[in-house]
């Protein structure tokens, strides 16, 4: 069917109407809605975002934002930069000050923004560079309004809508307009909109989508990514191109062909001496995971991570000969590498894109399109796959950590493109377990030795440590025992497993008046070591959903030798604590007259809880604080 | 000539012989590659095993000036993955500067013999860092732990004010530094040595060097080399020559205000520039020099003495004032009224124009405006010039503009001194912001005549605070407080309140950090305008503070305000701790016990002083029938304690700490 002519003319202009409705608009800041003003720090008074991409791949972005800053601390929120490189130029940029009661102050246009490079590290070698304006405002409340437009030949990445994009900021409109070729096919995935009232006004080659009126959230402990409760919209097109590569996809077979062919395709040649070395290999371990592992161990001492992401080497990997020669690349380019490695020694692997980061986000399977921020490799075997994180030289074979764990990745190969999942880290798995020994004198001085093992997701919490430089291990350990005082290291031992992903401690120490002496009294509290004693904060009204992400295990136990001449006042009763979270459970006997085994179960289960449930939790929490300070009590009689 | 020429060469040769030592490039000694640990330091990730930087000055006949010469060889083994960084190279240079070489190449040791990979320069960048400043990025290839990096480089650059500093120190060790500087007997030259003093070898010597084309018919700039019909010049030039060897890592310590302090650099400023029988151009030699030059710029001195007539109404209303009064009145005005852009500078950026209308400046527009209208109504009134915290202590000994990079106001009144800084909204007449506080500065007085000064700490502060509570039958504490911060203690808890965004988001931030706090009120005076005191009063509910076993209760005694660690967790400290202001804490809390309890058993009243009369603290807790009554009192007259004290200071912290978890034991009857 033909798209009818006068419709997307008839949204265009719906679209300048409310521009200009905007232009006209009275910044004072009592205009702001009442309702607008609760917990906020600034105020979204408009925004648009208008995009416009034409058949010869060429991408116009239009923004203009204007924000009202009623205190200091939302001085961040107007977001007063705009990232470039030689694919993405901006043509306009400019700025508008208003004063509290909407009147114009000031003005600046593209010459007064500064310039600078974004990458400061010596790792990254990259052309993106961003313009930026330092603006210090006179007095509060006061509001900006900025406009800036870029053109871009990248058309594969369409800018997102992200109407809400900080906590204590409320909005009060914000516009998204997309105009495309007619004949392409747009796809689109969109959270919460009905839920937040968004008008959505959709025709062939244009998308729009408007909101109004949403007061301003407050950032809450343990609340779910935004997806699960802000409106946003993620637009892709069938057709696309990076740095003039063009492509067409509509589904990831095709998808996966084109990245293939542009992207990986005629790099993957290992030099004679390395594909020689990885024969061997081949040879000498027959079993597919050892063989794996020795592949991972070679590609570990051999490399290092450094990123060029330079034009179209910020989606290219380095040739497989380069990495060889260089011993150095990007995730990209160290993937492709570990991937080139394990064909030459019999084992089939696969370029996986993933997004990385703490969130657990997974790539969009309902858009076949450009994702992802990070590359990491796939191994089937027959029985298992094994994973494999390149960057990291330090880490265990397998192992993936929060980084990029139990999300949804895309693997590709020649001639083969599909949805994967990386492994979770589940509740049991995630265990630390210790056995301390530990022995009191008069004074109340303690004498330990503590035996910790750490494993699955809580393998990360500590494993660098023994990379640390003696002094920075023992003012690790002095933070982290910070209710310990004076405390003297008389030895500190670290090993990694890097086949089972464990990292044990062996510490001993000694630290001073670790019991409080009262008259005749000592207190004691028995969990020396493992204190849960952060409380999540209260609130009167908890608004957002409760998702403990990454469960976990702790399992400590303590041998506790008394001073000569004390005995114990009392046994402290079994404490139990159950509730929808998790478990804790603690437990001091008494073996001999002097000497107690404290024993301490602990575990916090994954999950996602209503907004309604939190208040549970926090008790809980607080709860475990309580009981992990609780001490127990001898006498000297 | 000849014979002088002789002497001259084996003066040099003698140079040669007695300091530097020579490292061929690209000769890579198998030992070296061969190591797996440092000699002295076998934690450290990486070493410079040799460095050498020459400077020195080119004529340039297209400039008709010299060039700064640039040339370094540095070599790095790196022991282990985490000494990786070390392979990534990052040359800063000026923005008209140029390479005329750069070589560099990694050596690994494969099957007992040497393999040299070469750094192509295809996979060198170039990068813009700002206006005046590039830089040249590499990652080194083939780079593995054991290897050996071999980098060779020369740079030449326009002469400017100052040298880049040349670090003699790292955060991993150095065997070998050298730093040969030469200088064309035109330039003289400041110097100073910062850091921590290393052992170092130091030989001056000279050399002539000869300008073969100084005929310019255009004479520009201070370039200008008198003309002369020979086409050879010849004047002489100064060498100096500085080697470290075993320089050990700089490893960092909390509680110092700029690890740069102490990590050991020499640095360099020009001085003066005179050409043979030419006029002498005066960068800087002396502190007054400095001072002259300041005071007759349009950017320092000039706007001290400008006549701002938009402001008279400001100075008349000051006049009516008594001398005294007219400080706060003045201070508060520009404080409230100007606002900080975060931008230092001892000179004005924006201009008293731009201030005035703008509202916005840097240190230099709004605290020499200050120090302007401090003038205009009669008081006796200094600029004083500053190095920041994050600039580094200031080098006395050796003056130069480049050090100096902040400045504030001293009054003398009434046989008073008082500091006053106004780019800070909440700090109040005669305190100092922490980045000010940096032990020196240097006055210049009506006269232009400089002085250094010491600039005492003026930051004392104040909190008291009264507890009236009680214990219920169901073991929580009820009751009032009211608290009340003075002086420094004032603006920091103003800075506190702020920050935390309004009443709710700082009762929010209260119970965060107390969960088992309940606020049922709370209520504050003197947040708003000037005054000297905040007051809190907050009524509250408290669980969790006492237990009961059996016929016991044990109760805490200091309830919220129990200190209950401290921060001088290391052995041993190599540096002082500095504090950011001094003053007293009192504390005096009752808590009446419910009628079924008596008291078993108190904490011992104690005593406790820091040597030198540093500081002391004072604790006991009575019981008078059911009413029990602590007191604390803490006061630190120090804001810096030598590391010869940290002994004393820690053992000190921690009886305070100890002495404070003592319980009070109660007995059911």
């Amino acid at each position: 069917m033909q798209p009818k002519r006068n419709q997307p003319l008839l949204i265009t202009w719906l679209f300048f109407l409310m521009c200009s409705n905007v232009a006209a608009q009275n910044f004072a800041v009592s205009a702001i809605p009442e309702k607008l003003l609760k917990s906020a720090n600034s105020v979204v008074r408009q925004a648009a975002l208008h995009v416009e991409i034409n058949e010869k791949h060429v991408m116009e972005v239009s923004r203009t934002w204007t924000i009202t800053v009623l205190n200091k601390s939302a001085n961040g929120h107007l977001d007063t930069y705009e990232v470039y490189s030689n694919a993405e130029k901006i043509t306009h940029f400019s700025a508008v000050v208003f004063d509290a009661n909407g009147k114009e102050i000031k003005k600046f246009k593209k010459s007064d923004f500064q310039d600078i490079s974004v990458v400061n590290q010596g790792t990254v070698f990259s052309d993106y560079r961003a313009q930026f304006l330092n603006y210090t405002p006179i007095r509060y409340p006061y509001t900006m309004q900025f406009k800036v437009v870029t053109r871009s030949i990248n058309t594969a990445f369409i800018p997102s809508w992200n109407p809400i994009s900080y906590y204590h900021q409320s909005l009060e409109h914000s516009h998204y307009f997309l105009q495309y070729p007619a004949s392409w096919q747009l796809s689109t995935t969109e959270h919460q909109l009905e839920k937040y009232g968004v008008i959505k006004t959709e025709e062939n080659g244009q998308y729009m989508l408007q909101l109004s009126a949403v007061p301003a959230l407050i950032n809450e402990y343990g609340s779910p990514d935004p997806e699960h409760f802000l409106p946003s919209a993620h637009c892709s097109l069938n057709h696309y191109s990076l740095q003039n590569v063009s492509g067409q996809a509509d589904n990831w077979q095709q998808f996966g062909s084109w990245y293939y062919q542009h992207m990986l395709s005629g790099r993957e040649l290992l030099p004679e001496q390395t594909l020689s070395e990885m024969k061997a290999l081949e040879a000498s371990f027959p079993d597919s995971v050892e063989r794996d592992y020795q592949v991972y161990r070679y590609m570990q001492a051999k490399t290092r991570y450094v990123n060029v992401a330079i034009g179209i080497g910020g989606w290219k990997p380095l040739a497989v000969a380069d990495v060889d020669r260089l011993s150095y690349g990007d995730c990209k380019a160290l993937s492709f590498y570990t991937m080139a490695l394990l064909e030459a020694a019999g084992l089939p692997a696969t370029y996986t894109i993933v997004y990385a980061g703490k969130s657990m986000k997974s790539i969009d399977t309902t858009q076949v399109s450009v994702q992802g921020n990070h590359v990491i490799v796939s191994v089937p075997l027959p029985d298992t796959t094994i994973w494999l994180e390149t960057t990291n030289p330090h880490l265990p074979f397998g192992y993936l950590g929060s980084f990029t764990d139990n999300r949804s990745v895309l693997s590709l190969r020649e001639g083969k493109t599909y949805i994967d999942h990386t492994p979770a880290y589940n509740t049991a798995e995630n265990l630390q377990s210790s056995s301390s020994i530990v022995s009191l004198d008069e004074n109340g001085d303690l004498q330990a030795n503590i035996r910790l093992r750490n494993m699955g997701s809580q393998f990360e919490n500590r494993y660098n440590l023994e990379r640390y430089r003696t002094e920075e291990k023992e003012d690790y350990y002095r933070k982290f025992w910070s209710h310990l005082n004076a405390v003297r290291f008389d030895s500190i031992q670290h090993t990694t497993d890097r086949k089972t992903a464990a990292f044990d401690e062996n510490i001993a120490l000694t630290a001073q008046a670790y019991g409080t002496i009262s008259g005749s009294r000592m207190f004691i509290i028995p969990n020396v070591f493992n204190r849960l004693d952060n409380v999540p904060p209260r609130y009167p009204e908890r608004k957002l959903p409760l998702q403990i992400k990454r469960g976990f295990t702790d399992i400590d136990t303590i041998h506790i030798q008394l001073p000569e001449g004390y005995v114990l006042e009392a046994l402290p009763e079994e404490t139990l604590l159950e509730s929808p979270f998790g478990t804790y459970r603690t437990q001091l006997i008494q073996s001999n007259p002097n000497t107690l085994m404290f024993e301490r179960y602990l575990q916090i289960r994954d999950g996602f809880h209503e907004a309604s449930a939190y208040s549970q939790y926090q008790q809980f929490r607080r709860e475990i604080a309580r009981k992990d300070q609780t001490p127990f009590i001898i006498n000297k009689p | 000539m000849k014979k002088n020429l002789v002497i001259l060469l084996s003066l040099l040769l003698a140079t040669q012989v007695l300091l530097a030592q020579k490292v061929k490039f690209r000769k890579i000694a198998k030992e070296d590659l061969e190591a797996t640990v440092h000699p002295t330091d076998p934690e450290a990730e990486a070493a410079i095993l040799y460095q050498s930087c020459r400077r020195h000055y080119v004529f340039n006949t297209a400039d008709n000036f010299f060039k700064l010469q640039t040339q370094v060889h540095q070599r790095i083994k790196i022991y282990n993955q985490d000494g990786l960084s070390w392979a990534d190279i990052g040359i800063p240079f000026h923005i008209e500067g140029s390479f005329s070489k750069l070589r560099a190449y990694t050596y690994n040791l494969k099957d007992g013999k040497i393999e040299e990979i070469k750094l192509e320069n295809q996979d060198i960048f170039t990068e813009d860092i700002n206006k005046y400043v590039k830089r040249r990025k590499a990652a080194m290839p083939g780079v593995v732990p054991g290897s050996v990096i071999d980098i060779e480089y020369e740079l030449s650059e326009p002469a400017t004010i100052s040298l880049r500093p040349f670090y003699m120190q790292y955060s991993i060790p150095v065997d070998y530094s050298e730093y040969i500087v030469e200088t064309p007997e035109y330039f003289r030259f400041n110097k100073a040595m910062k850091g921590i003093p290393l052992k170092m070898d130091i030989e001056n010597s000279s050399k002539s060097g000869v300008i073969s084309q100084g005929v310019s018919s255009n004479n520009r700039s201070i370039g200008a080399v008198q003309s002369h019909s020979s086409n050879n010049i010849n004047y002489s030039i100064n060498v100096e020559t500085y080697v470290a060897k075993n320089v050990p890592a700089l490893k960092e310590e909390p509680f110092v205000t700029n690890m740069d302090n102490y990590r050991s650099s020499i640095n360099y400023e020009l001085s003066f520039i005179q050409f043979q029988g030419g006029r002498m151009y005066n960068y800087s030699t002396t502190w007054d020099d400095i001072a002259d030059n300041l005071m007759a710029s349009e950017f320092f001195g000039q706007v001290i003495d400008r006549r701002l007539g938009e402001l008279n109404p400001i100075v008349e209303e000051a006049m009516a004032l008594d001398l005294e009064e007219r400080i706060p009145f003045i201070y508060y005005y520009v404080r409230d009224t100007y606002n900080w852009n975060d931008y230092y500078g001892e000179q004005t950026m924006e201009g008293m124009r731009k201030l005035l209308s703008q509202k916005t400046g840097n240190v230099g527009d709004i605290n020499l405006l200050l120090i302007n209208l401090l003038k205009k109504v009669e008081l006796d009134v200094m600029p004083v010039l500053l190095s920041t915290r994050s600039n580094g202590i200031l080098n006395i000994s050796h003056p130069s503009f480049t050090q100096i990079n902040y400045v504030i106001a001293q009054v003398n009144v009434n046989g008073k001194t008082i500091y006053l800084d106004a780019t800070d909204k909440d700090l109040l007449a005669g305190y100092l912001p922490p980045r000010a506080l940096n032990i020196d500065g240097i006055t210049i007085d009506s006269k232009r005549k400089t002085n250094r000064i010491d600039i005492v700490n003026p930051n004392n502060g104040n909190t008291t605070v009264f507890a009236i509570t009680s214990l219920t039958d169901d073991l929580k504490i009820e009751g009032q407080a009211r608290l009340m911060y003075e002086n420094f203690d004032a603006s920091m808890f103003k800075i506190k309140y702020k920050s935390a965004e309004r009443k709710e988001g700082y009762t929010k931030s209260l119970m965060d950090t107390y969960p088992d706090l309940e606020i049922a009120e709370i209520a504050h005076e003197g947040i708003e305008g000037h005054a000297k005191k905040v007051t809190e009063n907050i009524s509250f509910e408290l669980e969790g503070m006492a237990i009961e076993t059996g016929e016991f209760i044990y109760l805490n005694p200091m309830l919220i305000w129990q200190d209950t660690e401290h921060q001088f967790k290391r052995e041993k400290r190599e540096f002082p701790v500095f504090y950011n202001s001094t003053g007293n804490e009192k504390y005096m809390i009752t808590i009446k016990l419910p009628e079924n309890v008596e008291v078993e058993s108190l904490p011992q009243a104690v005593r406790l002083a820091l040597p030198e009369n540093m500081g002391n603290f004072l604790y006991s807790v009575t019981a008078m029938g059911n009413n029990i009554t602590v007191q604390y009192q803490y006061s630190r007259t120090a804001d810096m304690i030598s590391p010869l004290y940290y002994d004393a200071l820690r053992n000190y912290m921690t009886l305070l700490v100890d002495k404070q978890a003592e319980k009070i034991v109660l007995k059911k009857i």
